[in-house]
């Protein structure tokens, strides 16, 4: 699996390194402009369009995301509808391998360009403005409900990004295996949607129905739902295992 | 007499069109056949079979005692009718996948082939022409020591120089002990290298056998053989 992910992470770098760059030079260009108008005695009023300049720095970074994304989906998609695809499935890899790699390496730089957002913006930020953002960051965390927030959200936000990766993988599988006619390759997208919707369905159901809380604001507040982790889990193993079947028993080129 | 491949009543149907029509056939190790027939015969649906990329409808096919799957992908090694290496390659990227994926790659070897058809391991596989990438392609093929070897059409759609090169790479590297399947419509140029050949029309053997003897039985060369039978 780790051969197969090196030839993943070389055919993949140059593209997400050119996302990355681009986005920590966006955000560079915001925190200067927010300094030079903070420095700028006769511009008091910077404080007027921060949240929009916030704004900004988000939409930078769901961009990157989104990019990077397509580029992993089309990625895979070329897989089982390019050339390609003779010689990755003519190497001696399971299905898991196969499918093991594919996921690693994409999580790998969602995290890749979360880290390198981060400490970038983290160590320009207080460099230009001082470390006062650090102790703030640490009262908010300090808070109770914020933290448990943050941390409920920070597993639930990795283990929804697991599921929806594998969702995308099964889709365009099942949509390679179920309709062999390329022209209409892009039902995968469909498909997807419809079971991203039953996942979400019962997800909800379970938090709401299952969970020790009145709520779904209680929920969030309170503590993580055991049983929507363990459904969630349950639900990527079932996605891994019948995405790396799909791939090693009945996809035909 | 051992058979590295066995196949028996092999069926492969395209929604209503059927490409293999129960297909028995048992190859010797050590042997080198020719799959001979012309387009849509099903020659490509026999190898994508074999090399583990497409699910038969019906039947048995059985590699070196295994179904196709992981096992057999490790010792056959294949050559598609197209170019299947990753975009952003270059030649020793390639070389490298081949070098980890595969226990019996053979690095001296792919070194001597890459100077026999004069090709550097710094260029990129998308700058390369057709028949250059051709000569790639079966110098990673002919790099191991598989104990298959399957050819997809290796000489169509080159030059004439370019194909006298890769027949005599196919000639002087294939390894004595292990067996070669080549598909072809180009029997003229081939025809010397098979001990046994497969006639398959649309699904169906229609004849096969020893190359030497169908020679002798029917007093022609293979070649015209096949325009007796296909034209």
């Amino acid at each position: 699996m780790f051969k197969y992910m090196k030839y993943e992470l070389k055919g993949t770098y140059k593209f997400m390194l050119a996302i990355i760059f681009a986005v920590l030079f966006a955000t560079t260009g915001i925190q200067f402009f927010i300094n030079n108008k903070i420095n700028d005695a006769r511009n008091a009023m910077i404080m007027n369009y921060l949240p929009f300049l916030m704004m900004m720095f988000m939409l930078i970074i769901f961009g990157a995301l989104i990019a990077a994304t397509i580029f992993i989906i089309n990625s895979y998609r070329k897989e089982l509808y390019e050339d390609r695809g003779y010689l990755t499935f003519t190497l001696p890899l399971t299905g898991r391998q196969f499918l093991g790699s594919k996921l690693v390496v994409a999580l790998f730089w969602y995290i890749a360009i979360a880290i390198a957002l981060v400490i970038y913006n983290g160590i320009l930020g207080t460099i230009l403005f001082g470390n006062g953002w650090i102790t703030q960051l640490f009262r908010v965390f300090n808070d109770y409900d914020f933290g448990i927030i943050a941390i409920n959200n920070s597993i639930i936000s990795i283990l929804s990004s697991i599921i929806t990766m594998l969702l995308v993988y099964f889709s365009i599988t099942l949509s390679r295996v179920s309709f062999k006619n390329t022209k209409i390759g892009g039902i995968w997208f469909i498909l997807f949607l419809l079971f991203k919707w039953v996942y979400s369905f019962l997800n909800h159901w379970i938090i709401i129905k299952l969970s020790d809380v009145d709520n779904l604001h209680s929920y969030m507040t309170s503590a993580i739902s055991v049983p929507s982790i363990i459904f969630s889990i349950i639900v990527g193993i079932g996605l891994f295992l019948g995405t790396s079947y799909l791939i090693e028993k009945k996809i035909d080129l | 007499m051992e058979h590295i491949v066995e196949i028996k009543n092999l069926t492969k149907s395209y929604n209503r069109k059927r490409a293999l029509n129960g297909l028995s056939l048992n190859i010797e190790k050590g042997k080198v056949v020719g799959i001979l027939g012309p387009n849509g015969s099903g020659k490509t649906t026999l190898i994508k079979i074999l090399a583990g990329i497409l699910r038969q409808t019906n039947g048995d096919v059985i590699i070196d005692g295994h179904k196709p799957g992981v096992h057999t992908k490790s010792v056959v090694s294949y050559l598609p009718d197209r170019n299947f290496l990753y975009d952003w390659m270059k030649i020793q990227d390639a070389i490298d996948i081949y070098k980890d994926f595969y226990v019996d790659f053979d690095q001296k070897k792919a070194n001597d082939l890459l100077k026999f058809m004069k090709l550097e391991s710094d260029m990129k596989v998308n700058d390369l022409s057709k028949g250059m990438k051709e000569k790639l392609n079966l110098t990673l093929v002919l790099s191991r020591k598989a104990k298959l070897y399957i050819l997809d059409e290796p000489i169509a759609g080159v030059d004439p120089v370019a194909r006298d090169q890769i027949l005599d790479a196919i000639i002087n590297n294939y390894e004595e002990n292990s067996s070669m399947i080549i598909t072809t419509h180009l029997v003229r140029d081939m025809e010397k290298i098979f001990d046994d050949v497969v006639f398959l029309s649309e699904g169906d053997i229609i004849l096969n056998g020893n190359a030497e003897k169908l020679r002798e039985e029917k007093s022609m060369q293979i070649d015209d053989l096949y325009k007796e039978i296909f034209g």
